[in-house]
């Protein structure tokens, strides 16, 4: 961990002398008085862009009061803007009552927020900082001349992809909605899930350049205090230029940066973080991305899909099963056939020996780098798969089924069986619900194939007890991440390999939630406390 | 030191991981050479012997709840007999990880992969206790909970599938054993299964939770180890017979090659060897832990992370050079080992009772 | 002799990684017991790699305790 900490640091030493002048923070200005000052301030700032714009007009009984007006083409809603705030200004209130007091009094902010602008959310400004930030985010600035403070209205109105399908996390039977860009979406699509005033909504303003909005969101007094408050610390110490995507706060906030296992968890999908609240985890939204991160992460979580809950308990038990022995054949698959056919050929059994022997007959290669030329080769199919225009993706199913499979062991260069393991691992591998634990997984396939290559059986179980270890040393957000295993806690096994019925599912993840552990209180769960 | 703290159940687990130990392929084959078909009996009274040094321990433990053994050696005989009996204890830590460790490597070179040097493995399986020993106690116990599990699935599996093999016949007659032969078979049963636990007073009971309920599970942990073990000692009588066991250098391997389910599962010994690297894992892990942490107070510093990587080295090389071969190794492990093992496991404890009640009323 | 040249490589690894930034930290002592400790645990690997006989410990148990061994061998027999 030091040597990576000081390449780092040396090989940034170089780009720091050349930043000759650090960046500084600017401190925050007071608006000018005058309109023309302000206006031409901001002009110099924003570099005269064209999205700007910037409408002077004139209101009053005499029209002598000067307003300007700012916003983003193309971020604020234009009807709003003039149904709401210039139509109202230059024409409803010609004439009325409110027109003289405008020319005489000395407080007119006050006024049209009171008695004129018909919108619903209304700020107050006084320096460029938050004029800017809530200018760039869509809301509309109103000046007033011989004022050092203006007026925001809220119009912040974009175009959006809408709420979709989720693409990555597919369900037959569950809601077929998923998260969207823009954050006010996301919010509203858990809020319709949760209508509980202890859902809380925290926002604040991450990345110096980008002032991108992250959110946290909780169930007050279900989730933890003490997650709560790591969650605000961590988000609080990050000092980064930008961020594009949640990945940039996943990895900025994770416990262990050294650790192929993600200890954040994501989805797009609503009524997945709905659950997680539920059970007393911290949803981070953040603006910009359809992907919503959920912490405390344990491992489990990462195996366990939305659907199990929506299907009848017993199916979905046995479904989890299937997923973990999946898991198993994704982490091991090709480890074990290296380590048989090469170390411990006695332990198949003799006509299935004879099979292997005949079809390896021929292949150039020992067991090993035939299973790592077949893994490789399918990953680089995967990943050209993922990363190729949408419409030659069937050329290449083509390329890869009857190029890699057929006609590699029809050349003699890989056996069918090895074809067989490699392709029972690679589906094995889609077992997953949740995309990072699978590449994980496929990650850790190959350092158990070398081990499986030099030690057999031996190497596989040291192995294995090495990742069990590593597996035990993590934490996610101070809970940790094998638990309910290990630490066992016999209560949360109704929800980890399989998964008990409805009415079972009394109490919520004890390591997460120090207190209101019971999910409902009633007659049914207070008969058990007093232990009837 | 940390103040790390396990559960009383993970420190059960370890103590049963640790008992079965090594113990688990060598012992039948040894115990059976003195007490014949009775060697089950000789098994059960060591199991009551090992119980009431458990006892000893518990009371040794509770001398100072917030110390580790070594701080007890030094609080207790004074600065510096302390630190004498200290190195000395050090040194049987260490020498008893390196035979482990050759014990692991030597198995897998004969029984399994005869081609890959003994060093190999030996590098491989120390590499795996450093790291679990740099992880902490915290995680290996944690480890040992997830593990456990698997053990008793492979172990009642052992059992289902051995169990059409099973000749009663082969431990009759009953009780035709000797008095002296019987007190040599308890003895060796008890040098190899309950002198090691000594070595757990390096957690017990200063990181366990709860104190109390910790001594319960020692005692707990103690029995069921020594269940485990009665049964695979009477597995292997009943399924090999007596000569068979007492010639064998692992016989608890060689009743599981003797599983044959239809004609699709066999040759499964591989559960047995999986078996037993998973307990002497557990085993080696605290040795080693002990001899780490012990060494870090001997020498008064706080972290004992630095002290992994040298003293890894040296239990490879100890592994290596330890025994020149098996037959050695069987010597020395009805030979030496007893009073050896005694020194530190029957005599440290008493002294360090006497001289702590003398202490106290002085 | 290359075993040699790679327990040296090995052990300059373990050195830099472990020993420097105990040096850096200030724990002195720290650095001075892993230094002592590296160094014999060289010193056996490189004798080993070069064949020297090591003499066993268990001789000197062995050694220590042959009387007691001896009549144990004896009254149990």
């Amino acid at each position: 961990m030091n040597f990576f900490e000081k390449w780092v640091s040396k090989s940034f030493k170089e780009s720091f002398e050349r930043d000759s002048e650090q960046q500084q923070i600017e401190p925050e200005i007071p608006l000018h008085t005058s309109l023309q000052d302000n206006i031409r301030d901001i002009k110099k700032t924003l570099g005269n862009s064209t999205d700007i714009v910037i409408r002077e007009v004139r209101i009053g009984k005499s029209g002598d009061q000067l307003i300007g007006i700012v916003y983003t083409d193309g971020l604020a809603d234009k009807s709003a803007i003039t149904d709401f705030i210039m139509e109202t200004l230059m024409l409803n209130i010609k004439g009325t009552r409110l027109d003289k007091k405008i020319q005489s009094s000395t407080n007119i902010l006050q006024l049209l927020k009171d008695y004129a602008l018909t919108i619903g959310d209304i700020k107050d400004v006084s320096d460029f900082k938050t004029l800017y930030n809530s200018v760039l985010s869509g809301e509309t600035l109103i000046l007033i001349d011989g004022h050092a403070e203006g007026l925001l209205a809220s119009t912040r109105s974009w175009q959006d992809r809408g709420v979709t399908e989720p693409s990555a996390e597919s369900v037959v039977r569950g809601p077929r909605e998923s998260f969207s860009e823009t954050m006010r979406t996301n919010t509203s699509l858990i809020r319709r899930k949760i209508k509980d005033p202890n859902l809380w909504l925290e926002t604040r303003q991450i990345g110096r350049v980008t002032q991108t909005d992250v959110a946290i969101m909780f169930i007050k007094g279900i989730a933890s205090d003490k997650i709560v408050d790591e969650v605000r610390a961590r988000l609080d110490r990050i000092d980064i230029d930008g961020i594009l995507e949640s990945g940039y706060i996943e990895e900025l906030i994770q416990d262990d940066t050294f650790t192929p296992f993600p200890t954040v968890f994501n989805t797009e999908r609503p009524d997945v973080v709905a659950a997680e609240l539920l059970e007393g985890k911290v949803a981070i939204l953040i603006d910009g991305t359809p992907f919503v991160l959920v912490v405390p992460a344990l491992l489990i979580s990462f195996i366990h899909s939305p659907e199990d809950y929506y299907q009848r308990a017993d199916i979905s038990s046995l479904v989890r099963i299937l997923r973990y022995i999946g898991a198993f054949i994704s982490l091991l698959g090709p480890s074990l056939y290296v380590a048989l056919t090469t170390f411990h050929p006695q332990m198949l059994p003799t006509a299935m020996l004879i099979s292997i022997a005949s079809q390896r007959e021929g292949v150039p290669f020992p067991a090993f780098l035939e299973a790592m030329l077949m893994e490789l080769a399918f990953e680089i199919l995967r990943e050209a798969g993922l990363r190729m225009p949408r419409t030659i993706g069937t050329a290449l199913s083509v390329v890869g089924t009857l190029v890699i499979g057929q006609a590699a062991v029809e050349a003699g260069l890989v056996s069918a069986v090895m074809v067989i393991v490699v392709s029972l691992t690679a589906i094995s591998g889609f077992v997953f619900p949740s995309y990072s634990m699978s590449s994980t997984i496929r990650m850790l396939r190959f350092p158990m194939i070398g081990l499986a290559a030099t030690f057999g059986l031996f190497g596989i179980i040291v192995g294995l007890i090495a990742l069990i270890l590593h597996l035990c040393s993590l934490r996610t957000f101070g809970v940790p991440y094998m638990s309910p295993f290990a630490p066992l806690i016999l209560t949360d096994q109704k929800d980890t390999i399989l998964r008990f019925p409805r009415w079972a599912l009394l109490s919520r993840p004890r390591l997460i939630n120090e207190k209101n552990m019971i999910r409902v209180e009633n007659e049914l769960t207070q008969k058990l406390k007093r232990g009837e | 030191m940390e103040t790390i703290k396990i559960s009383v159940r993970q420190f059960t687990i370890l103590v049963i991981l640790f008992s079965v130990g090594s113990s688990m392929l060598i012992i039948p084959g040894i115990i059976a050479k003195e007490a014949k078909q009775d060697a089950w009996i000789a098994a059960i009274l060591g199991v009551g012997v090992a119980l009431l040094l458990v006892k000893l321990y518990n009371v040794v433990g509770s001398i100072e709840p917030n110390m580790t053994l070594i701080e007890i050696i030094e609080k207790v005989l004074g600065k510096w007999v302390g630190k004498i009996v200290t190195i000395a204890f050090l040194f049987f830590t260490l020498v008893t990880s390196g035979e482990f460790l050759y014990f692991v490597g030597n198995f897998m070179s004969t029984e399994i992969m005869p081609e890959t040097p003994i060093l190999a493995f030996n590098i491989l399986f120390a590499i795996v206790v450093i790291i679990g020993v740099r992880y902490g106690l915290e995680t290996f116990a944690r480890s040992a909970e997830i593990i456990f599990p698997w053990f008793i699935v492979l172990f009642v599996l052992f059992i289902i599938l051995i169990s059409p093999n099973v000749e009663i016949q082969n431990i009759q007659p009953v009780l035709e054993i000797k008095t002296k032969p019987m007190l040599h078979s308890v003895l060796l049963f008890i040098s190899v299964f309950s002198l090691s636990p000594i070595v757990l007073l390096m957690i017990f009971p200063i990181a366990v939770n709860d104190a109390q309920q910790a001594q319960k599970a020692f005692f707990k942990g103690t029995f069921i180890a020594g269940i485990i073990l009665v049964i695979i000692i009477t597995l292997t009588i009943v399924v090999l017979g007596t000569e068979a066991t007492a010639h064998l250098m692992y016989p608890s391997y060689a009743l599981a090659k003797r599983i044959e389910i239809g004609n699709f599962l066999q040759r499964i010994e591989v559960i047995m060897a999986s078996m037993w690297i998973i307990t002497i894992f557990f085993k080696l892990i605290i040795y080693f832990y002990a001899s780490v942490v012990g060494f870090a107070q001997l020498v008064n510093i706080k972290d004992y992370r630095p002290l992994t990587l040298p003293l890894g080295m040296i239990i490879v090389v100890l592994s290596i050079i330890v025994h020149p071969n098996i037959v050695e190794s069987i010597q020395y492990n009805n030979g030496s080992w007893i009073p050896f093992g005694a020194t530190f496991g029957l005599l440290l404890p008493l002294v360090l009772l006497i001289v702590a009640k003398v202490r106290k009323r002085t | 002799m290359w075993m040699s040249v790679l327990i040296v490589v090995v052990v300059v690894v373990m050195f830099t990684a472990e020993a420097i930034p105990l040096l850096k930290k200030g724990n002195i002592k720290e650095f001075r017991v892993f230094s002592v400790l590296l160094l014999f645990g060289t010193s056996l690997s490189i004798a080993l790699s070069l064949k020297v006989a090591i003499p066993s410990p268990i001789d000197w148990i062995e050694f220590i305790y042959k009387p007691l061994t001896d009549w144990l061998q004896t009254t149990l027999k």
